[in-house]
């Protein structure tokens, strides 16, 4: 039976204001909450709260806020336990107005514009958030203002919710709140991290210097890189071309005729030619991190939000710079387990292949899988590998035949594929014809799914994630990655809630991968249960009968203490790093001890 | 009403190995359980993997339900509207008609038709209202719209596909195997909703004399030869 209101006891609407603590956990300083039945807001400063919160959180009881996870953050700051009912009318809000359009935002004040609510000014609630999160001490002025502000979010609170009710499936919802808990539970343990090593990159002088010296090693097989008068390092065009023509490497390239330089297009080709790869991490390494802005507690724990459903897919997407888990994949080798206690990656083995292969019932697909690797089945089965390949001694060919089929399965053209996989146009373009003909059948469903989703005016997955089409969403490409994507998010939030109640140490969702920490002695049980239940929540989502027995196998990879954590794409760099940070310290050392010499 | 004998777990921080030395495995019983517990939150299509109906924002109109394909009609949609319909090359496109409109548009030399309006579904998830043309004050109903009729209403409680008998001028009907397709899943819209979905949102709503199709009959449209 479908859930409504009045299948809980008690409905409590609440908002919590906030600075950051030094371990970037949230740091309370006030909250305001409403028992909806009563209707009247109350407002509690940080010294009146106590042990428990002033409302129930058990299963009677309804827990409604916009943006749990800051809220629930607070919950767990603060020692309370987390409400077992949680519905988070910002996904909500992202889910109904999910492929179109909102003029004012997806924040409550965009949702309040978006129902034709009163609200306060904008311009006021930038400055209350700044004066909050500026923190201690508060002016007894400040302190009354801060109370009626929260309040007022209260108060918007219970004007929206009778609005936004009847478009939401309650019991959805609560499935998408408890993965919000999960989401916030993540957030609060955080990455364990190297504090050794990552105060000295955050230390701005060091950091530069690392960054700078890092080009010329970096480049000296590249030589992209120029200098100008006041020694500061530029990447050359002319020497990227000259470069490209010397490895006959075909670049993508704008309408204008220029090279494509988006960080996307160098991704790509950097796993078609994986000599690329280097110098992608030193370009993006260069251009966005000027500061290394990984947030990192005082206790050594990366943490920032992961903002659940912030993607259209329904992807949780934290912001990259303040993530151990970016692009510039090298910084991952922070990852360090504290004394006693082990990490493990577990992974689901060719997710979006396998995704794409239930959702269209190829039978041919289906086979791929089940017989191992599908990326090298394919490189075998169009002649690019010897059919004694597997993933030791082809590699590089597997992951760029992953890259390849991935990219063929979302409907990309022969150029870029070529490009992709550092083949002929030709040889794309027949890749593509064979692509079709064996997988026939998912190319009819994709064709299907198209017409439904543009015939529809709506795409939505198994576990009710969607978006509108036509508006914002009309790019075929797009409209069938969409299908895979949302489903491996439904998968990831499954084995989220599931892991996250059988107490398990889930530290971060890594796309198709999740991070586990348990202490030694336990990382081998636990992460058999966590791949039991990436298992099982695979299950649920590609069946749709309880008979069905399509299932995604796991891979994990675990690391104990003193190991750290390794992406072999950012071996070098990180081995270059480290060598790096050791002159400039030593440097830094001598010149000290110069100093302190002449000043005897 | 909530489950008071299964409450869900609660979440709580994850306690440490020193806290909870002895954590118990959930066995293969409690897993099956929480699997069929999630296994209820699914919303299902029947006919496209990973797709559902319950947030159709756009249906389409059409003079049947998809060429050759198996579709369900709604067993409560069938409201009577005044319409007309305009060939634009192989595709016949109908417009509603508001009640005011109708005389104005006879006054121009236009005739409305009052149509059944049907509500239908295929096994491959597209939601379209299929107009019938009503008899006329004498009773009489062109075949093609009789047997299509007769189909429409077979939908309401089987799948089933139309298709033409060109050598009588009749449609027919194909039924589908029993249990070949699940139950369809209709869009939680009212009634309004979903004429306003077909018509209004389209431009396909003749409610006032500056319309575009009423213009051009009425060669006010400055582009009229």
């Amino acid at each position: 039976m479908t859930k409504t209101l009045s299948d809980f006891e008690q409905v409590i609407l609440a908002d919590f204001e906030f600075a950051a603590q030094s371990d970037k956990r949230p740091d309370v300083v006030c909250l305001a909450w409403r028992d909806l039945a009563v209707g009247v807001t109350h407002t509690a400063w940080r010294d009146q709260l106590g042990a428990v919160p002033p409302y129930r959180t058990d299963a009677k009881t309804l827990f409604v806020c916009f943006v749990a996870n800051a809220e629930l953050g607070c919950h767990l700051a603060l020692g309370w336990p987390l409400p077992v009912n949680v519905l988070d009318l910002s996904p909500e809000f992202r889910l109904l107005t999910n492929g179109r359009n909102v003029p004012e935002g997806r924040g409550l004040l965009g949702a309040l514009a978006y129902y034709r609510l009163p609200s306060i000014d904008s311009k006021l609630k930038e400055a209350m958030q700044a004066r909050i999160i500026k923190g201690w001490p508060f002016t007894a002025e400040e302190r009354e203002k801060i109370l009626r502000y929260g309040g007022s979010d209260v108060d918007a609170l219970a004007q929206m919710l009778p609005l936004m009710l009847p478009q939401i499936d309650l019991e959805l919802a609560l499935h998408r709140g408890e993965f919000v808990a999960a989401s916030a539970a993540m957030e609060h343990h955080g990455v364990p991290i190297d504090l050794e090593i990552f105060t000295q990159l955050a230390d701005q002088r060091a950091w530069c210097a690392v960054r700078d010296a890092m080009v010329p090693i970096v480049d000296a097989e590249y030589g992209v890189y120029v200098q100008d008068k006041d020694g500061e390092w530029h990447f050359n065009m002319d020497r990227f071309q000259q470069y490209l023509d010397r490895q006959e490497i075909g670049w993508p390239r704008t309408d204008a005729g220029k090279l494509n330089m988006r960080r996307k297009t160098f991704e790509n080709m950097s796993k078609g030619h994986p000599q690329l790869e280097g110098l992608r991490q030193l370009r993006y390494t260069r251009d966005k991190m000027r500061a290394v802005e990984l947030a990192v507690g005082s206790d050594g724990r990366n943490r920032t939000v992961l903002w659940p459903f912030k993607s259209k897919t329904g992807r949780t997407q934290p912001k990259a710079a303040r993530w151990i888990f970016s692009p510039a994949v090298w910084l991952r080798s922070l990852i360090k387990p504290e004394p006693g206690l082990a990490v493990a990656y577990v992974d689901w083995s060719s997710m979006e292949f396998m995704i794409a292969a239930t959702l269209s019932d190829d039978p041919v697909m289906l086979e791929f899988y089940r017989s191992g690797d599908p990326y090298l089945s394919f490189a075998k089965r169009v002649g690019a590998a010897p059919t004694d390949a597997n993933k030791d001694t082809h590699r590089q060919l597997r992951d760029r035949y992953k890259t390849g089929l991935l990219s063929i399965q979302y409907g990309v053209g022969s150029e870029t594929l070529a490009g992709r996989l550092g083949v002929s146009t030709f040889e794309a373009h027949e890749m593509l014809k064979q692509h079709r003909e064996l997988f026939r059948v998912y190319w009819a469903w994709a064709e299907d799914w198209l017409a439904h989703a543009l015939n529809s005016g709506m795409m939505q997955t198994a576990l009710g994630w969607q978006c509108a089409t036509g508006i914002t969403e009309f790019k075929s490409r797009s409209l069938m990655n969409w299908p895979v994507q949302s489903t491996g998010a439904d998968i990831m939030r499954v084995a989220c809630i599931w892991a996250t109640r059988r107490g398990l140490g889930l530290r971060a969702p890594v796309h198709d991968a999740l991070l586990l920490e348990a202490p030694i002695e336990r990382i081998e049980a636990e992460v058999k249960l966590l791949r039991e239940l990436m298992r099982r929540a695979s299950r649920v989502v590609l069946n749709a009968e309880a008979s069905g027995t399509l299932e995604l196998r796991t891979d994990a990879t675990i690391i104990r203490y003193p190991e750290r954590y390794g992406d072999e794409r950012g071996e070098a760099i990180w081995e270059n790093v480290l060598a790096l940070l050791k002159i400039h310290q030593d440097q830094q050392t001598a010149t000290t001890t110069a100093g302190s010499g002449s000043n005897r | 009403m909530v489950d008071e004998t299964n409450p869900r777990p609660k979440l709580e921080v994850v306690p440490s190995a020193e806290q909870e030395p002895n954590k118990k495995e959930p066995d293969k019983e409690e897993l099956d359980e929480e699997e069929l517990e999630f296994r209820k939150l699914r919303r299902d299509l029947p006919g496209v993997a990973g797709a559902s109906a319950a947030g159709i924002v756009a249906i389409g109109t059409a003079k049947d339900p998809g060429k050759n394909e198996f579709f369900r009609t709604h067993p409560d949609y069938r409201p009577i509207v005044g319409m007309v319909n305009v060939e634009v090359g192989m595709e016949k496109q109908y417009f509603a008609v508001t009640a005011d409109m109708e005389a104005a548009l006879v006054n121009i030399g236009i005739t409305t038709y009052n149509h059944a309006l049907y509500l239908t579904i295929t096994s491959r998830g597209a939601v379209r209202v299929v107009p019938v043309r009503c008899a006329g004050s004498d009773g009489v109903q062109n075949e093609y719209n009789r047997t299509k009729e007769i189909g429409l209403i077979q939908g309401m409680s089987e799948w089933v596909r139309l298709y033409t008998d060109l050598e009588n001028g009749v449609y027919k009907v194909f039924s589908a195997p029993a249990g070949r397709f699940a139950e369809p899943v209709w869009p939680a819209l009212k009634p309004a909703k979903i004429f306003r979905l077909a018509f209004r949102e389209k431009g396909r709503l003749i409610d006032s004399v500056n319309h575009a199709l009423f213009q051009r009959w009425a060669a006010r449209d400055k582009d009229a030869k």
